[in-house]
């Protein structure tokens, strides 16, 4: 006898089904929907653009990026993609365009890429997700320009990505950190927003509080056959696409630290952190890889925030969070994350030393346990200034 | 309100959807709408029957699994089944899968059946835990038995309170008395019906088909071996997931909605939500007395999250906007629309690729606080086609609109 079949849904509409997989709408603005003029903030970012990067043993890898136009191309393939830095209540533009494609690499299905401001919570239009709303093309196509909106109403550590056929997009490394900061104190030299790396302020519950070092760590992996594929790769469609790039199978083979790749990672200036007895380091930590990424800080840190919202906060726009408190992290414990989740940590080292810090990666088979890889880096402190 | 028709109004809700449920003791009866395989029980024994059937996956593969049959056909993930907390609980499990391996009914820290031998009967008699959200699913061998298909949701409810808990922490009982009262909740305090459940699932077809031909497969090897090519949301996936009663949420701002997560598979996940940060109020059964507000959180395989999505206007939509939105003189329609999926992107493809039929659902914002407290979820009579942009040349709607809007 047959076994019984436990049935699928059928697909009523193909045309919409295509939508919501591949078949993306796309258009050009030159302005958000509905805009509010003038910004406080107008970036400009250009989508796609590809690039080489070295890796320790002198090979390189392909990556994409979200660059920015207005600076000099020499400057562009930094990965990840550029910070960006808001101050609390900036209404944010980001016009946003397409690299044009070279010839032999278009492809009529080629439906572009977006950005999504992960953790910002924005109108559809603007919230970059095209199967919801629409894609940003090549210029040839005439779907050159969108102009993303919002308002950055809760301090905290963000980042950005494209959201089309989103996980190879994101694994070649079309993300890059956000960061929205507080208003300094009246009575500070500082304005926010502060220069990446320290000092600046931050919120621990509804005070503000100052930081001399900061470091934004973000941990990524790579697996070099996924920087191989064509674009659009894997993505869906109708019928089903049976052509299996074999993005359901991740084997990293490089680990990185904000770009950096280990062991680069142990002695990189910009990825090591350096204070003195007495001073504050703020942490900002995001797992961008598609494993589990433990990571471990040498000194005991407290941690203050975690998905851009202020623990204990009671104040915010929709950052209403008093069931929560800022949370002990003993020194050497492990704090395991999963893709997208951040958390902010302020450490006050009371002794010099070198305190080892960095993650531990394991698949994200947990029949799998060991690890299979990691990056470490460094908190170093010096003695007190005399 | 009595207290006795709070603990109900969860479990006339699910009988709406289409994930199965049954509903035992004396919430026996409360599933009065017709929906696929449901059952009441008043004082009766639920029958569950492990049966093997084949699971149709977005692309129409079919896959070899193991499933619980609740009288109405074998069902992926089994039926969400509902008790009162501290209420008698008695379910007779029937092995009738094929072969000679022994398979057992588990509530991880609830009960155990000990082994069913094939074909055979066992009566699991047990007094409905703490309320919350567990999960049921047969232990032996594990993870195998569990990921070719036999688990599912457990709720117990409590008998009084305005929370899903019996004896909440004293943050959570602040966090639900503050819906609808608060200045940072506007609209209306939770209401039962506005729960969700996502049972988290993966599905391997040949390593479930070596399980079909070797009956050796021990759990360890098969969790080494494991390659899912198929991840779903209470068993569907990808464009289905995110158009199913059961798994998306439509509302107006102010309605907040319980999510009870689940994952049964043995891949990690990463929930993310657009839109809104959720309030985590239960791990595992802990009632949290630090409730994080997350946008990702970590669903780890046999773990159970709870987390409340408030409902609030996104927030940083510009004031200005949000007002044109409301007086309809915006360029940005309502709903907008919005996603919810797993961040290990990996669990976003089907077959290896097919994006986004993978592990994701929708969050719909119907429009600003409404002036009646129905439940959001949906509302009554909801055309859930009909805002998605169907129509009859096939166009999305939606982009039509905002292009009128441009035009």
């Amino acid at each position: 006898m047959p076994l019984p079949i436990v049935e699928r849904e059928d697909i009523h509409d193909e045309v919409h089904f295509g939508v919501f997989s591949r078949n993306v709408p796309v258009f050009s603005l030159d302005r958000p929907l509905d805009p509010i003029t003038p910004p406080d903030v107008l970036i400009r970012r250009r989508l796609h653009t590809i690039h080489q990067i070295g890796l320790p043993d002198d090979g390189s890898i392909e990556v994409w990026g979200i660059d920015d136009p207005d600076r000099d191309p020499a400057d562009w393939g930094v990965f990840p993609s550029p910070l960006i830095r808001l101050a609390e209540g900036d209404l944010f533009h980001c016009d946003t365009d397409h690299e044009e494609e070279d010839e032999e690499e278009e492809d009529e299905l080629d439906h572009g890429h977006s950005i999504h401001w992960h953790g910002i919570e924005p109108v559809t239009s603007s919230d970059g997700v095209p199967k919801n709303s629409f894609g940003v093309k090549d210029p040839e196509e005439m779907h050159d320009q969108y102009i993303y909106q919002w308002v950055a109403r809760d301090a905290g550590t963000y980042f950005y990505h494209c959201h089309r056929n989103t996980p190879l997009h994101f694994e070649m490394g079309m993300y890059g950190g956000l960061i929205i900061d507080p208003h300094a104190p009246p009575d500070s030299e500082l304005t926010a927003p502060y220069a990446a790396g320290g000092p600046g302020y931050v919120r621990r519950r509804d005070e503000l509080t100052r930081y001399d070092v900061e470091r934004f760590w973000i941990s990524d992996e790579m697996d070099p056959r996924w920087h191989t594929l064509h674009e659009d790769a894997g993505l869906g469609g109708f019928p089903f696409d049976d052509s299996d790039p074999g993005l359901n199978i991740f084997e990293p083979e490089h680990y990185f630290i904000s770009g950096v790749a280990q062991p680069l990672t142990r002695a990189n200036p910009t990825v090591v952190a350096r204070l003195r007895v007495g001073q504050t380091l703020l942490l900002r930590i995001l797992c961008a890889g598609y494993g589990y990424h433990a990571w471990r800080l040498g000194l005991d840190a407290e941690i203050v925030a975690m998905d851009g919202r202020t623990l204990g906060r009671r104040g915010g726009g929709g950052a209403y969070n008093p069931y929560s408190q800022p949370f002990l992290l003993p020194a050497d414990t492990p704090f395991e994350l999963t893709t997208a989740r951040r958390f902010d940590a302020l450490v006050r080292p009371t002794e010099p030393g070198v305190f080892a810090a960095g993650f531990t990666a394991r698949s994200i088979n947990n029949g799998r346990p060991e690890p299979t890889g990691r990056a470490e880096t460094f908190i170093i402190v010096d003695p007190e200034e005399e | 309100m009595s207290t006795a028709s709070i603990t109900r109004r969860e479990v006339l809700q699910m009988g709406v959807t289409g994930l199965g449920a049954v509903s035992l003791g004396s919430l026996g009866g409360m599933l009065a709408s017709p929906a696929p395989a449901t059952a009441d029980l008043r004082r009766e024994v639920l029958r569950l029957t492990m049966r093997e059937a084949m699971v149709e996956m977005v692309d129409l593969t079919q896959a070899y699994m193991w499933l619980f049959d609740d009288g109405n056909g074998p069902r992926f993930p089994g039926s969400v089944i509902y008790a009162l907390e501290g209420e008698r609980v008695d379910i007779a499990v029937t092995n009738e899968l094929p072969g000679e391996r022994d398979h057992a009914f588990e509530i991880p820290g609830v009960v155990h059946s000990g082994a069913i031998r094939p074909g055979r009967m066992r009566l699991v008699k047990f007094t409905a835990p703490p309320a919350g959200t567990y999960m049921y699913q047969d232990p032996l061998n594990a993870p195998l038995n569990r990921v070719m298909g036999l688990h599912g949701v457990f709720v117990s409810l409590p008998r009084e309170g305005n929370t899903p808990y019996g004896v909440p922490t004293a943050t959570v009982q602040e966090l639900f008395d503050d819906f609808g009262v608060h200045e940072a909740f506007p609209g209306y305090p939770w209401q039962p019906e506005d729960t969700k459940i996502w049972v988290f699932s993966q599905i391997d077809p040949a390593l479930n088909d070596a399980v079909r031909l070797d009956a050796a497969l021990d759990g360890p090897t098969y969790a080494r071996q494991f390659q899912p090519r198929y991840f779903t949301i209470n068993g569907r996936s990808g464009y289905f997931a995110s158009h199913a009663q059961d798994t998306y949420m439509a509302s107006t701002v102010g309605h907040p909605h319980l999510i009870r997560n689940v994952n049964a598979g043995i891949w990690g996940h990463s929930p993310h939500t657009h839109a809104n940060h959720v309030y985590v109020t239960a791990v595992n059964g802990r009632v949290q007395q630090n409730v994080l507000l997350l946008d990702t959180w970590t669903l780890n395989p046999g773990e159970r999250f709870d987390v409340v999505f408030p409902f609030v206007k996104p927030p940083d939509i510009p004031d200005d906007t949000w007002a044109r939105i409301i007086a309809g003189t915006h360029e940005e329609p309502f709903p907008m629309i919005y996603p919810v999926h797993c961040h290990m992107e990996i669990t976003q493809t089907a077959a290896g690729g097919n994006y986004p039929q993978g592990a994701v659902t929708h969050i719909d914002i119907l429009g600003p606080v409404d002036q009646v407290a129905s439940p959001g979820n949906p509302p009554p009579g909801y055309p859930l086609e009909a805002h998605r942009g169907f129509d009859e040349h096939g166009g999305h709607q939606k982009m039509q609109q905002r292009q009128q809007f441009i035009e």
